[in-house]
């Protein structure tokens, strides 16, 4: 018959028993009283006991039926069909108990202990699924109050584990995590991002264990494996919950043991569960939280950026009689590097520098190179040379120790206020259009010549021209023409020259702003990718 | 004589919970007894004082640091280990605990073996294993 698993004095407290056996005792006193653990020693029961006789006897008990032997009787105790132990019965000076005693007295005893067993029973399956349920509660409030507030995930994943091993006891535990490289099967790849006990090749990988990762990750759900066919010591049993937020699977909590030990239950698979459950919840908080983190710096870079470009342009258009100048500068929604710059020469009022550039990438990097450019053109500007030979010498600084990748096209002109005579200079920028009056044609002010900041020995061609009365010159970055609309079409050098062109008679002022418009016409809503700069200068017809 | 711990709460299933955590100490021959308020607690440890009490602080009538005050300063019952049980959040006076008496206390909810280890420790057991 098979033993209840748990012994009696575990069921039922001994003080009880004692007082419960001694008022039966009192009603037999030709004998004496015991009761016996399912192995036959005594639990309670005064006097010597041939405790060797009981446990042989106790071995015999097949069925719910009284034993007995020249002077001893046993009554076995059967609780949900299982052996909980046994009433035992010695008659005294070697009699035969049973007649001495009679069996209406013990069968009321047995009835009774068969009761208040059945009883404790149910009430301890009560208190062990309270205390199952308690200890998950109190596995997550720990582990809850354990990883709230960690922002780090690798911290996250080691507490989990390490929570995980204490209560669902194994040899070795991983947790691992999807990254973002995909393997050549289309199929996300997976990091251990923590880990205890040996985990190298062999003991907690493999093919079988992919298979169970695998089809964790795919149903959402917890898995048991508690025979893995593996070698001598390795790990044969396997646990695994996947770490799930809202209904995305971002990894699996794994946990193992070898044959020799107890095979996972669902109790542990439930209390896993709940654990891969709150480090997903961490994780993603955590996620949540460092990408705000990201904006924030990424808002801030902006606003620096923005401050120190918005501080390198030139606060008015130059006030120069006989001309009028017009500027638009519209920010992107990142930083650009756009920059135009008006020079003034103070041995020779009468000459106007005039500067539009636009340097590579973004943000404050885009800014603080951009600042260092204005400085150099400036510093070269201010000698008694031409444009071309200004910009070959500011490239020779800045190509000297320059990082990669950050260059910048340039377009430098002077202008003799009084003769309207322009000599220009491009390095590799958009070439400005010139409106000519008196032809009503529009051309451009073209140069050939590489952007600054790529090589150090550069030729810049120069040019002039001669400025009419009523004439237009239109400098601006390529934020004009590759202003994009939604379609992904871009504005466009015609769509320029079409507005420069539509009115002749306009103030520098009219043309910036219609340039403008058109270009915000066209955009519609989608916000500006890059900067969008722009000058305008018209030589007064009188 | 077996060492004997008595569990006093009002909650029934915090009574169970304890007495389950602490099942294996009966194979030691250790007897758990149980008591719902301070009253039938202070009637079960004059009767006969047990090794350890674990001892909830919020319980009616007679709450669990009364109890306290009442077995040390009163009964003059200095030999028994009195763990207190608080509740997390609850206010609890550590000082007045430990004038009445207390030995030491733990929160609820109580990590069940640590709760055990305890019981061991004071009883002067080895853990199983």
């Amino acid at each position: 018959m098979i033993p209840l698993e748990v012994p009696l004095h575990r069921l039922l407290r001994r003080g009880d028993l004692e007082s419960l056996l001694a008022k039966f005792q009192a009603l037999l006193p030709d004998g004496e009283l015991a009761l016996l653990g399912t192995d036959g020693r005594v639990v309670v029961g005064g006097g010597i006991w041939p405790e060797g006789e009981l446990r042989r006897l106790m071995a015999q008990v097949s069925r719910d039926q009284c034993l007995h032997t020249a002077d001893l009787l046993l009554q076995p105790l059967v609780v949900r069909s299982q052996l909980a132990g046994a009433l035992a019965v010695r008659g005294l000076e070697g009699q035969r108990p049973e007649p001495c005693y009679g069996e209406q007295v013990l069968g009321c005893l047995q009835q009774g202990l068969t009761l208040l067993l059945s009883q404790a029973l149910e009430a301890r399956d009560l208190g062990r699924e309270t205390l199952d349920r308690y200890r998950e509660i109190n596995l997550l409030y720990t582990i809850g109050e354990a990883i709230s507030g960690r922002l780090d995930p690798d911290e996250i994943l080691q507490l989990t584990l390490q929570e995980a091993k204490r209560v669902i006891h194994a040899t070795v535990g991983m947790v691992r995590l999807s990254s973002l490289q995909v393997t050549a099967d289309g199929e996300q790849e997976m990091e251990v991002k923590a880990s205890f006990g040996d985990v190298s090749d062999g003991k907690v990988s493999g093919e079988l264990v992919d298979q169970v990762i695998s089809q964790v990750c795919q149903s959402g759900r917890p898995a048991i494996v508690n025979k893995l066919p593996t070698q001598v010591d390795d790990t044969s049993r396997l646990i695994c919950a996947p770490l799930k937020t809202r209904d995305q699977v971002v990894g699996v909590i794994l946990l193992g043991r070898p044959e020799g030990q107890p095979e996972f239950a669902a109790g542990d698979e439930k209390l896993l569960t709940a654990l891969a459950g709150q480090a997903a919840n961490a994780i993603e908080t955590a996620r949540l939280h460092q990408e705000e983190v990201n904006r924030q710096r990424l808002e801030e870079e902006l606003a620096i950026g923005r401050q120190i470009q918005l501080s390198l342009l030139p606060e008015a258009c130059p006030v120069v009689p006989g001309w009028e100048f017009a500027a638009v500068y519209r920010p992107a929604t990142q930083v650009g590097g756009d920059l135009y710059d008006f020079l003034e020469f103070p041995g020779d009022p009468r000459q106007i520098g005039l500067v539009i550039a636009d340097v590579t990438g973004k943000g404050v990097p885009a800014a603080l190179f951009m600042a260092l450019c204005r400085t150099v053109v400036r510093v070269n500007s201010n000698r008694d040379q031409g444009p071309a030979a200004a910009l070959m010498q500011a490239n020779q600084f800045i190509a000297r120790d320059n990082r990669p990748g950050l260059f910048l096209s340039a377009f430098y002109a002077i202008l003799d206020s009084e003769t309207g005579r322009l000599v220009y200079s491009s390095a590799g920028h958009n070439w400005p259009l010139w409106l000519r009056s008196a032809a009503g044609e529009i051309e451009e002010l073209a140069a050939h010549g590489i952007v600054l900041g790529l090589f150090r020995d550069i030729q810049l061609e120069e040019r002039a021209i001669e400025v009419g009365p009523g004439d237009l010159l239109v400098f601006y970055t390529d934020g004009v023409p590759e202003a994009m609309n939604g379609a992904g079409e871009m504005f466009g050098e015609g769509r320029l020259q079409a507005v420069v062109g539509s009115d002749p008679e306009a103030s520098s002022q009219q043309v910036a702003q219609a340039i403008l418009q058109a270009v915000e016409a066209f955009t519609g809503d989608i916000p500006p990718s890059d900067d969008l700069t722009l000058f305008v200068l018209k030589r007064q017809r009188s | 004589m077996s060492p004997r711990v008595l569990i006093v709460d009002d909650e029934a299933y915090v009574r169970l919970l304890i007495e389950q955590t602490l099942e294996d100490l009966e194979d030691d021959g250790v007897e758990l007894l149980a008591a719902s308020n301070g009253e039938e607690a202070l009637e079960l440890i004059k009767e006969s004082p047990p090794e350890l009490v674990f001892l909830d602080v919020m319980m009616p009538k007679k709450d669990g640091i009364e109890v306290c005050r009442t077995l040390k300063h009163e009964l003059g019952v200095s030999n028994v280990y009195i763990i207190m049980l608080t509740a997390k959040g609850q206010e609890f006076d550590k000082r007045s605990a430990e004038e009445a008496g207390a030995d030491e206390y733990i929160t609820k909810p109580f990590d069940p073996d640590e709760l055990y280890a305890k019981a061991l420790e004071v009883l002067g057991l080895k853990p199983v294993g």
